[in-house]
């Protein structure tokens, strides 16, 4: 119930304000994505479904039916397997695979929106948008996961 | 979520998604239906951030304006509490001249001064700006003594009343003759009219009389505020024993001005 309200505030958040900032949308800080990450940092395997509803609901917004659904799962199965293979942990068994799978999925919804579409972009706001993510990270880690462990 | 089932799911839901996308899934009508009835559900949300962020905007821009009003407002108050200083000073000042005048038996009021306004109408020909002649004379009751000034200075005096005119001798005239102070000094001279230069007659050697120092003539009676004759040209020891030669440069350029005041004398 408590997830359920935070995942629905993060997407409103994300919808309304921070796609709306950074342009194109998609380029920026995924605040969802950072949110499941978290769930499947502490729930483990069960978060892919809400991965699965996250990134259908965004999907719902845009013109762009199926680019949110594949990258906000292949995100989080990647992390999730990246971080069963830990034996232990800490802000960096956290902090790496989330930052790894939020690049990686920034990459792959560039390439894929330019095999669709022509359009200009900053790398610099790319790469602050990531940054902005991994400062999202450290503070969902040292606020909330840290205290769950 | 058992092992296989997390991947297939997983893995299925990637593929689908990837599908969709490149499908171009969205362009079919009934799905558009569906993304714009899910638009109509976050619409309220964006109006309410434009909201929001439009009732910021203005309230950052009416607290930035305050923040100037109030920067103005300080160097506005900074200002006057200066000239309420300036203006405390100004008033004790003049407290103190109307005592000093009240000690030496000087005034500052000086009475309403009775004059016209007049219009040069002749030069003198030979060049030596010795007279003037000025429009008005019997017809306008100028009389014979009448101060000729301009704002600030001495033009002259009416010497002779015509019928309509009057001819008026300037400070370059031999003629010429009032009582005369130099500077703020209270000691009174008699000033004569010269060309080109003025004399200031009756100095005595012991006298501060400086190079450079303005010339007034006054009112011996006191009605009629100083003017401005000219400035000290040259001071040197003359052939009389006990005073100075003292020569003026008048102030007056008959030739330049075209109306001057004609200030009564005796009403």
């Amino acid at each position: 119930m408590k997830y359920g309200i935070v995942f629905v505030l993060s997407f409103l958040v994300q919808i309304v304000f921070l796609q709306t900032l950074f342009k194109p949308g998609f380029i920026a800080p995924d605040l969802l994505l950072v949110v499941l990450l978290s769930k499947a940092y502490l729930s483990g395997r069960g978060a892919i479904l809400w991965a699965i509803l996250g990134g259908a609901l965004l999907d719902l917004t845009t013109d762009n039916i199926g680019l949110n659904l594949a990258l906000q799962t292949l995100a989080v199965y990647l992390f999730l397997l990246a971080y069963e293979k830990l034996l232990f942990r800490n802000l960096f068994t956290f902090l790496i695979p989330a930052s790894v799978v939020l690049l990686l999925k920034r990459l792959l919804a560039l390439f894929m929106m330019r095999s669709k579409f022509s359009f200009d972009m900053s790398w610099g706001i790319f790469t602050l948008a990531w940054l902005v993510e991994i400062i999202l990270l450290i503070g969902v880690y040292f606020l909330y996961l840290k205290r769950k462990e | 979520m058992t092992g296989k089932r997390f991947h297939t799911i997983s893995l299925l839901v990637i593929v689908f998604g990837l599908l969709l996308f490149f499908t171009e899934f969205s362009r079919f009508s009934y799905v558009r239906e569906i993304t714009k009835f899910v638009n109509t559900l976050i619409a309220p949300f964006l109006e309410f951030k434009d909201q929001t962020i439009r009732e910021l905007q203005e309230e950052l821009r009416a607290y930035l304006h305050f923040v100037d009003t109030e920067k103005e407002n300080i160097k506005l108050r900074r200002r006057l509490n200066s000239l309420m200083l300036t203006e405390k000073e100004l008033q004790a000042c003049l407290a103190e001249l109307e005592n000093l005048g009240r000690q030496m038996n000087v005034s500052s009021h000086f009475e309403k001064l009775s004059y016209k306004v007049s219009r040069i109408i002749y030069y003198d020909p030979s060049g030596f700006d010795l007279f003037v002649v000025i429009e008005g004379g019997k017809d306008k009751g100028f009389k014979e003594g009448d101060l000729v000034v301009t704002e600030s200075y001495v033009v002259g005096v009416v010497e002779t009343v015509f019928t309509s005119t009057s001819r008026v001798i300037t400070p370059f005239n031999e003629n010429f003759s009032c009582t005369a102070v130099v500077g703020t000094s209270l000691r009174k001279y008699i000033y004569r009219g010269g060309y080109p230069l003025g004399n200031l007659l009756h100095v005595k050697l012991e006298d501060k009389v400086e190079v450079g120092s303005e010339v007034f003539m006054v009112d011996v009676r006191g009605k009629l505020p100083p003017f401005l004759i000219g400035k000290i040209e040259e001071v040197k020891r003359g052939k009389d024993p006990f005073f100075k030669e003292v020569k003026v440069k008048p102030k007056v350029d008959p030739r330049s001005e075209e109306l001057v005041y004609i200030i009564r004398r005796s009403p």
